[in-house]
């Protein structure tokens, strides 16, 4: 490890100068290397007796207490070891504290995990619904069968909130209402939603209702929303009187044709069909 | 009871032929463990290297013994620190330097009237009393002269000279590039030669 009789030159000075203040360096260690005091051992090793004993969880401390975070690695391996039993025999005192611990900095690495899990969850449920309000923002037409605040129920159920055609401000909960894909809400007959009352649902009547001039074309959807007192009738084909399952999505042949042109109401956002 | 301390020990009994061939890992993790035995094993491994660099930064027997019993001490607290990338006698001289140099700043230094009884020992032979005192003078001045440097030329050039560490040892024990421990070096060096003027030649 270290040597006592050096290379002249070893370490690569070259300036003359700086040389001969090595050398004269040199010259002085050399001489002044007294030997060591009788008794030097036992006075050190009797003010080491003195101090706490080390262990694996106090030289955490320690490392913890000076900053030396290049040793936490191998601060924490050993209480690791101490715990587990490995490396050698380790007294019972010795491996209570190793385990305290490691269960502390269990308990700390799980919570920790399960504030960030929640923090993400929250912040993705913070972040969600300004994104699924970005379809009905930009008007584009949709399947948007969204149920008008006179006629159809109040469904706060979200499976229903989702209908892009409707603005948010459309519904009168304030629920959010933009689905690109037509859900449950988007069936013809405001009896599919799956939380509405069956006293509030207005069936389809089999009488023949004209054909209403805003007729959406095919492929497109309307937003059948008669006024209170008028009969919502869908086209009378079988097809229409189908209702679909929630978890169904209706084809574009389930769309039903209203039979009469909903009526522009204020607070709707304008569909494709009126 | 010695038996069961011997049977807690991770590392072999050792004789007094065995103690240069430890494992120094092993060592600190026997200290680590509770085992004061294992840090006698230290102890008298490195306490002679030790003493010898406290005596070349402080220049007095007393205080070079308090510096290294010191030093042992510290190294002792934070045993856990050492991480097993370099010698643990270069770590050691690393704290023992560090330790007399701040000793040494704190202290004033004082010339004595009487160099046996204050512990000021001569460095030249004692038959030629004009060269004993041009050199502890000369000894002196050095000592000052190091003890004055700014970091990290001071631990730099204490570490190369007065703990006998080659540049390799220096830069794993202080975690520096080999090229700054040079550049280092050099400019402590350099300083030196400007604080010692002419005087280095004699």
């Amino acid at each position: 490890m270290r040597s006592d009789t050096r290379e002249p030159n070893r370490d690569g000075i070259e300036d003359p100068g700086l040389q001969v203040m090595a050398d004269e360096l040199e010259r002085y260690a050399r001489s002044a290397s007294p030997s060591t005091p009788v008794g030097l051992d036992d006075r050190i090793m009797a003010a080491v007796a003195a101090e706490p004993v080390p262990s694996p969880v106090r030289t955490l401390g320690v490392v913890l207490r000076t900053g030396a975070w290049a040793s936490l690695p191998g601060a924490l391996g050993r209480v690791a070891r101490a715990a587990i039993g490995l490396g050698g025999p380790v007294r019972p005192a010795v491996r209570l504290e190793a385990v305290s611990v490691l269960l502390v900095v269990a308990v700390l690495v799980g919570g920790g995990g399960f504030v960030a899990a929640s923090g993400l969850r929250a912040l993705s449920g913070i972040l969600a619904p300004s994104a699924t309000i970005e379809p009905g923002a930009s008007g584009s037409p949709g399947p948007s069968l969204a149920p008008t605040p006179t006629q159809t129920p109040v469904t706060p159920s979200p499976s229903v909130a989702p209908s892009p055609a409707v603005s948010a401000g459309a519904s009168p909960d304030g629920s959010p209402t933009a689905e690109p894909t037509p859900g449950p809400s988007a069936s013809p007959s405001p009896s599919s939603g799956p939380s509405a009352p069956p006293t509030r649902t207005p069936r389809p009547t089999p009488s023949r209702a004209p054909a209403p001039s805003g007729t959406p074309k095919p492929g497109q959807s309307a937003s059948p929303s008669p006024g209170p007192g008028q009969t919502q009738s869908p086209a009378p084909s079988a097809e229409a009187t189908k209702t679909p399952k929630p978890s169904e999505t209706p084809r574009p042949t389930d769309t039903p044709t209203p039979t009469e042109t909903p009526r522009p109401i204020p607070t709707a956002t304008p569909s494709p069909g009126g | 009871m010695a038996s069961e301390r011997d049977l807690l020990r991770p590392w072999p009994i050792l004789t007094h032929g065995t103690i240069a061939g430890v494992d120094d890992r092993m060592l600190v993790e026997a200290v680590i463990g509770g085992d004061q035995d294992a840090f006698r094993v230290l102890v008298e491994r490195e306490s002679a290297a030790v003493y010898r660099t406290c005596y070349r930064i402080l220049g007095r027997v007393h205080d070079a013994e308090d510096a290294a019993q010191e030093s042992f001490v510290i190294a002792y607290r934070s045993i856990g620190t050492y991480r097993g990338d370099g010698p643990l006698g270069a770590w050691l001289s690393r704290i023992a330097t560090r330790h007399a140099l701040r000793r040494a700043g704190q202290r004033r230094e004082t010339v004595s009237l009487d160099p046996v009884a204050s512990g000021d020992l001569g460095l030249a032979s004692p038959a030629d009393p004009a060269a004993d005192a041009l050199a502890s003078e000369r000894g002196r001045a050095l000592r000052v002269a190091v003890a004055g440097l700014p970091e990290p030329y001071r631990e730099v050039v204490a570490l190369r000279f007065f703990a006998d560490l080659a540049l390799q040892e220096i830069s794993t024990a202080t975690g520096r590039p080999i090229g700054t421990v040079k550049t280092h070096l050099h400019r402590g060096l350099a300083r030196l030669r400007e604080r010692l003027g002419n005087d280095t030649a004699a």
